[in-house]
């Protein structure tokens, strides 16, 4: 276990800091969002916490986030760390975990899903609950979440190569379901990309067995999305999203929540 | 204020009151026909601290007939029916909602309907049979309430325990959408389960209440209690007297530095204050024969030693902006470590001085009288310079968070009652747990009573009781309206523009 004092020496790039949100997981909770994502979607409503770096982005030390966790209660009942994706931080996240949850409070990671498992391994540990993207299936998403040159996120041809880790993420929520570290999966549901059946299957495929976990669908709206006339022209109808919540429904996903 | 011949004329030919309206007009003028120094005994110093507007009395009368609030225990029906009004003990839901509703109709108050109309869910869950048709009858009982009760100081109590009664009282107050009752649920996070305090946090969200009330708060203050009118907590079976206000944004202009205020006007205008208390109780329990005549005390609905009084504050605020500017600070109530001081020390002066008095038939208090944060009125032009209670100033407030810690500490002053309002955005409707964790909160941080509300719908929280925002409208341009609670809304909106209260949506709770 680290002691305080070695938060003090551990330095984060900080995006923002929400006293209070309650769209991040159970509960009133504190939402710290990291800089940097290790994948590029083009829908992203925070676009600008995706590069490294950012003008608005600060770097400060666990303690200075602990300090801020602490003002927040006895409001809330635990903190989420979302991002850009938290995990990419993996190793500094251990001990502020460690610390936050002797304050009594649950940790969240609000996480796309594309890490490696056995390497965040220390980091799951102290983890309670993931908030858990999934993209899609296909090929699709190479445009959709992995064309990391496209840095404006604007309509893009380019040839894309598919990483490696590309599948990586419905695997980790498979690991992650039976140790019930998963609260949450999410489907943003955008048209052109992949086929939303197919990934409703998948997703249903490995959570079917665990009723607790909520299944939130979200219509895709392209408000803070870097090509926003793009964005909203692969808006799936409120029909089609409703329809597609209807058929996750009659495989197995009962406790859906759905976002218009 | 003294009343003539003149106030009943207008009165009796007003195009905007309905016939109940200008009866009840007509009572409150006639008890202000008589000067308080011959009938009470008031000093000169007395009176002329009410005429420059330092001490209010909220012209409650001055040939007081009855107690102010009156919170009578309504299980002696339930248990025992009612002799004077010739009714047994109910035996089914039919007879319990009746026998309630023709009791309501004889428990008086300064508004002459009642402001406490009982601990509902637990009154009416023994006879709840039948999940639809109570449902039905519950509802009916609720909406005869808002029509029969036309005013929205009249407050229902449920929880702390959840019970299927009160699940159906409270799905009913949401599909009616009624200003009247008003509805507190007692809430201890021990005793209340989770599902209920969600139910409640979503009809508090939709429809302004119920609000939270600290139960184990409470409790260890008053031992069994009641919220009525607006927010008070008061004795069960007894109730308030009067209730007295020290305008502390009207004392301070008074005062030439914080020192002053603290140590000589404040103290001053306060003994003064609780002085006219004790003259107003000896002639309501010596000379009116209320306690002597009215069946609620003969059947022991009411007991007369189960009696306090409240005395009261508004203008904390407006006190403090004061000396904040005489001492050179460009800070406001609210935002200010050195405003939080200022008003800490008038606070705990007056708790000293309201501590050392010995009050006038007020056993059940330790022979105290309870300070009050009052919700505000309407009465005088001295009223805008008197924001309700210690609340922060509209348009001054902090963001979410900072705005909970910032009052939460000025709570414990306030054993007969205070509460803060929060307006919140929609996405709060889909996130209860999330609301019953900033209540939790609040609460662990010694909040008293805590209310929400959407800041988009009709029936809106003026300060401590509801009206319709289209009512009020009606009311501006002159037309007849049901509520007298109408009147009240529209001066205190004129006052303190409560309507517009900081919305806490993302961007607030976000402090950007």
């Amino acid at each position: 276990m680290l002691p305080e004092s070695k938060l003090e020496e551990i330095y984060v790039k900080l995006h923002r800091i929400i006293p209070f949100s309650n769209v991040e997981g159970q509960g009133n909770r504190c939402s710290i969002f990291l800089q940097g994502c290790n994948i590029n979607c083009l829908y992203c409503h925070n676009p600008e916490t995706i590069p490294a770096d950012d003008e608005h982005a600060k770097v400060v030390s666990l303690a200075y986030i602990l300090n801020e966790i602490k003002k927040s209660m006895p409001f809330i009942r635990g903190i989420t760390v979302s991002g850009g994706e938290p995990t990419l931080h993996y190793k500094k996240l251990v001990p502020l975990f460690i610390e936050v949850r002797k304050l009594g409070l649950t940790c969240y990671l609000d996480s796309n899903g594309f890490f490696d498992f056995e390497k965040i391994k220390e980091l799951i540990e102290v983890t309670d609950k993931f908030l858990f993207d999934i993209k899609g299936v296909g090929r699709g998403l190479e445009h959709l979440c992995f064309d990391l040159k496209n840095v404006k996120g604007e309509e893009s041809k380019n040839e894309v190569e598919k990483p490696s880790y590309m599948s990586q993420n419905i695997e980790n929520l498979g690991k992650l379901l039976p140790l019930g570290k998963i609260e949450e999966v999410r489907l943003v549901h955008i048209k052109g990309f992949y086929d939303a059946y197919k990934t409703v299957d998948a997703i249903a495929c490995v959570v079917k067995d665990y009723p607790e976990v909520l299944f939130k669908l979200i219509r895709v709206h392209g408000k803070g999305a870097r090509d926003e006339a793009f964005i909203t022209s692969k808006m799936p109808s409120v029909q089609e999203h409703e329809a597609l919540a209807e058929y996750a429904k009659g495989i197995g996903l009962q406790h859906i929540v759905v976002i218009n | 204020m003294l009343a003539n011949k003149e106030d009943l004329y207008n009165i009796i030919t007003s195009d905007t009151l309905t016939y109940h309206q200008k009866l009840m007009s007509l009572g409150n003028a006639a008890e202000r026909l008589f000067n308080p120094m011959e009938l009470l005994g008031y000093t000169q110093e007395e009176w002329d601290y009410i005429n420059n507007q330092m001490i209010c009395d909220l012209n409650e009368g001055y040939a007081i007939y009855r107690p102010r609030y009156i919170i009578p225990d309504y299980s002696v029906y339930m248990k025992n029916g009612c002799k004077f009004l010739d009714l047994p003990a109910p035996k089914d839901l039919d007879e319990a909602l009746d026998g309630l509703l023709i009791l309501y109709s004889h428990v008086p108050s300064i508004t002459t309907y009642p402001v406490f109309i009982g601990h509902l869910d637990m009154l009416l869950d023994p006879f709840v049979k039948d999940e639809q048709q109570d449902y039905i009858k519950i509802k009916r009982f609720l909406n005869h309430i808002d029509k029969m009760i036309p005013d929205s100081f009249c407050h229902a109590n449920v929880g702390p325990k959840d019970t299927l009664a009160g699940r159906l009282i409270l799905k009913a107050v949401i599909e009616l959408q009624n200003p009247t009752p008003n509805m507190s649920i007692k809430y201890n996070k021990e005793t209340t389960s989770r599902e209920f305090a969600e139910l409640a946090a979503k009809a508090c969200l939709l429809v302004s209440k119920p609000s939270f009330a600290n139960d184990e708060y409470y409790k260890s203050d008053l031992g069994d209690y009641a919220l009525a009118s607006c927010y008070n907590a008061l004795p069960l079976a007894g109730g308030a007297y009067t209730l007295t206000r020290l305008r502390l944004g009207t004392i301070a202009k008074g005062a030439s530095s914080t020192e002053d205020m603290v140590n000589h006007l404040l103290p001053k205008v306060a003994k003064l204050a609780l002085s006219t208390m004790d003259k107003r109780h000896r002639f309501l329990v010596e000379k009116s024969n209320y306690f002597k005549t009215d069946f609620l005390t003969k059947e022991g609905f009411l007991k007369r030693d189960n009696f306090t009084s409240m005395i009261a504050i508004v203008g904390l605020a407006d006190a403090v902006n004061h000396f904040l500017a005489l001492e050179g600070i460009s800070e406001t109530f609210g935002s200010s470590t050195r405003g939080d001081e200022i008003a800490t020390m008038i606070m705990e002066k007056l708790k000293e001085v309201n501590d050392n008095h010995e009050g006038v038939y007020v056993e059940r208090t330790k022979n105290r009288y309870l300070l009050h944060a009052q919700v505000g009125a309407g009465l005088h032009e001295e009223d805008k310079n008197n924001t309700p209670a210690h609340r922060v100033k509209v348009g001054q407030e902090p963001m979410l968070l900072d705005h909970l810690k910032q009052s939460a500490p000025f709570h414990k002053y306030f054993p007969s009652g205070t509460g803060d309002l929060f307006a919140f955005d929609q996405t709060y409707v889909d996130h209860l747990d999330a609301v019953v964790d900033i209540i939790d909160g609040a609460f662990a941080l010694g909040y008293r009573y805590i209310t929400t509300y959407l800041k988009n719908t009709d029936l809106i929280r003026v300060t401590g009781y509801l009206v319709k925002k289209s009512e009020v409208e009606k009311y501006r341009k002159g037309e007849v309206v049901l509520r007298d609670t109408t009147w009240y809304g529209s001066q205190t909106d004129d006052n303190a523009q409560v309507f517009d209260r900081s919305l806490r949506d993302e961007a607030n709770v976000a402090g950007k």
